[in-house]
């Protein structure tokens, strides 16, 4: 089956296919139920329903954005992290497109600072896996915490997001969850890459380097490097993190493998 | 343009250069702890202090006991957490297991247990009930047998745990590695398991015995997954301590026992804390003379009342 409309689209994702449909929330899973505003310009981004149907019809994988402590943030933070979560699942839509992966169900959960126990900040690894032993969400997408603050440190140095290289695909395992990003971070070019990188992990892709970064400048762009050997901008002592999102054919390869990846429609 | 203080970095600037050269967010992270106005930024700066690791992280002490009298729930939960690790002063975390913050008594309390088992004292033992599921196998129940192979612990992983708990001595070899779910992990003996030479002495005080390490993508290193503590709450001089595996935040994974006699150490894992640590039952023994672990055991699936929960769905904002 290939999906040519809406109602394809949505008994694909496994929602109803009948009742009121909205676009932007239920196909294109926009938190804001707008698109999200790109952070470079400031430009409402334009999504294409056919790159959609195309991304169902062929292998995809369906993501759980998870808001952990949301509520903790001022209204203006929400809103700028809220828009940070949309401008990664669509970056994602982007940068996966490119490897033969679509992105199918987007949806959106909370955990209330009340209910998280003090892991809307994540302190460390301990903290991150507590987070996702704690919660799941019984369906068949990638758990993706995006928490309210990210305070760890990692390796001695300070910490973005953190996935298990080939996370599971049954829910209640050890493996099954991802942390996505902070909104302490306040690029929101790099929550997308971390997020976009951690899925990679999640989806079986290593870092496509050891201890010393590559020195090919193609290998320093690829989304598999860590953030610390991404180049840095011109004139700015940024890392160019909205651009160092390639991936090879062959990671694309070894990412449809995965059992978190769906078959097309 | 004269550099900023450190004081006056935002929140952001600060993790990008915590990213960018760790050394030198360090080098300002003790003026950032004790004096930036953002109570996130001052937490964050409290946990890339810990994690320098050596002597570095021991000199901060001074600073995290300031820091136990921040206004911040945030930066006083962080301050427990590496008073545990590098301190002594048992008299401030005591106050901070009666702050009138919930998470901050928690990691108080998670302090004062791994500072009590790491000193020989029992400051905080390991509540009694902290894991109570037992391994079931019911006909057609999934159970799957534990791997264990010999330790294949790296250098790199060593010194993370060194960074983690740098107060505790570890041996250069690991006693065993297996595989919980994917990923490997390598079994690191503390200098409390190496050092004595006579078991009854080993399990007579509460003790670190090992450090559970596993492979973290994100460094290409080590880190430490949880720890394996004993203590000798029954006061059998030794003869048969309880044990528990334990991560360094306090959650509980797994309980046991471990029998000592003249050679070595019998042990069973059989208790479990799910959704935290799926049920198991492990069983081996450590011979003193050789340090070599014979381990078998198995593993079983999360049981149906206590699995991880759904978070709240948002709804529609049409």
């Amino acid at each position: 089956m290939t999906v040519r409309s809406v109602r394809a689209a949505m008994s694909c994702m496994g929602f109803a296919a009948s009742g009121n449909v909205s676009l932007m929330w239920n196909v294109f899973g926009f938190r804001q139920s707008r698109p999200p505003t790109d952070p470079v310009g400031g430009a409402r981004v334009t999504m294409s329903l056919a790159d959609t149907f195309a991304d169902l019809s062929d292998r995809h994988v369906n993501l759980n954005m998870i808001a952990v402590g949301y509520d903790g943030l001022s209204a203006a933070d929400r809103d700028r992290y809220v828009n940070s979560v949309d401008w990664a699942a669509f970056r994602m839509r982007q940068i996966y497109s490119g490897a033969g992966v679509g992105v199918g169900r987007v949806q959106h959960y909370e955990i209330a600072v009340a209910d998280a126990r003090g892991y809307d900040d994540v302190g460390d690894t301990d903290e991150a896996d507590d987070l996702h032993d704690e919660w799941d969400v019984p369906n068949d997408g990638i758990d993706a915490f995006f928490v309210r603050t990210i305070s760890a440190s990692s390796g001695g140095g300070g910490l973005l997001g953190r996935s298990p290289i080939d996370g599971d695909c049954e829910k209640d395992s050890k493996d099954d969850g991802l942390l996505a990003g902070g909104a302490n971070n306040t690029n929101a070019d790099s929550v997308a890459r971390t997020f976009t990188h951690e899925v990679g992990h999640y989806l079986d892709l290593e870092h496509n380097h050891g201890d010393s970064c590559p020195t090919a400048a193609s290998s320093r762009m690829n989304l598999m490097a860590q953030t610390r050997c991404v180049p840095l901008v011109s004139g700015s002592n940024t890392r160019d993190v909205r651009n160092a999102v390639n991936l090879t054919s062959s990671q694309g390869s070894d990412m449809r493998d995965h059992c978190m990846v769906k078959g097309g429609c | 343009m004269a550099t900023p203080k450190p004081e006056d970095l935002t929140g952001q600037e600060f993790l990008e250069l915590s990213l960018r050269d760790a050394e030198a967010a360090r080098d300002i992270a003790e003026s950032v702890l004790l004096n930036h106005e953002v109570a996130d930024v001052r937490a964050a700066a409290a946990n890339l202090l810990g994690s320098a690791g050596g002597s570095r992280a021991l000199q901060a002490v001074p600073a995290f006991t300031r820091a136990a009298g921040d206004p911040s729930a945030a930066v006083r939960r962080r301050a427990a957490r590496w008073l545990g690790r590098l301190g002594d002063d048992v008299d401030v975390l005591e106050r901070l297991a009666a702050d009138e913050d919930p998470v901050v008594r928690r990691s108080a309390d998670a302090a004062l247990t791994l500072m009590g088992y790491r000193l020989g004292e029992p400051i905080r033992l390991v509540r009694e009930d902290a894991a109570d599921i037992a391994l079931q196998t019911p006909r057609g129940a999934a159970v799957r047998r534990i791997d264990f192979g010999p330790e294949h612990v790296k250098g790199a992983q060593r010194v993370d745990a060194e960074r983690d708990l740098p107060t505790v001595e570890f041996a250069d070899t690991g006693l065993l590695a297996f595989r919980c779910g994917k990923q490997e992990v390598s079994v690191l003996a503390t200098g409390a398991l190496t050092a004595s030479g006579d078991p009854f002495d080993t399990l007579a005080r509460p003790r670190i015995l090992a450090a559970l390490l596993r492979y973290d993508v994100c460094t290409d290193g080590g880190e430490t997954a949880a720890y394996v503590l004993s203590d000798d709450r029954d006061a059998t001089g030794g003869r048969e301590a309880r044990l528990w595996v334990m991560r360094g935040n306090g959650t509980v994974l797994h309980a046991g026992r471990a029998l000592a006699d003249a050679a070595g150490i019998t042990f069973v894992l059989d208790r479990s804390n799910p959704p935290y640590g799926p049920p198991i039952l492990v069983e081996g023994r450590l011979e003193l003379a050789t340090m070599r672990v014979t381990a078998k055991g198995r593993a079983g699936a999360l049981p149906e009342d206590r699995r991880g929960k759904p978070p709240t769905a948002v709804a529609s904002p049409s």
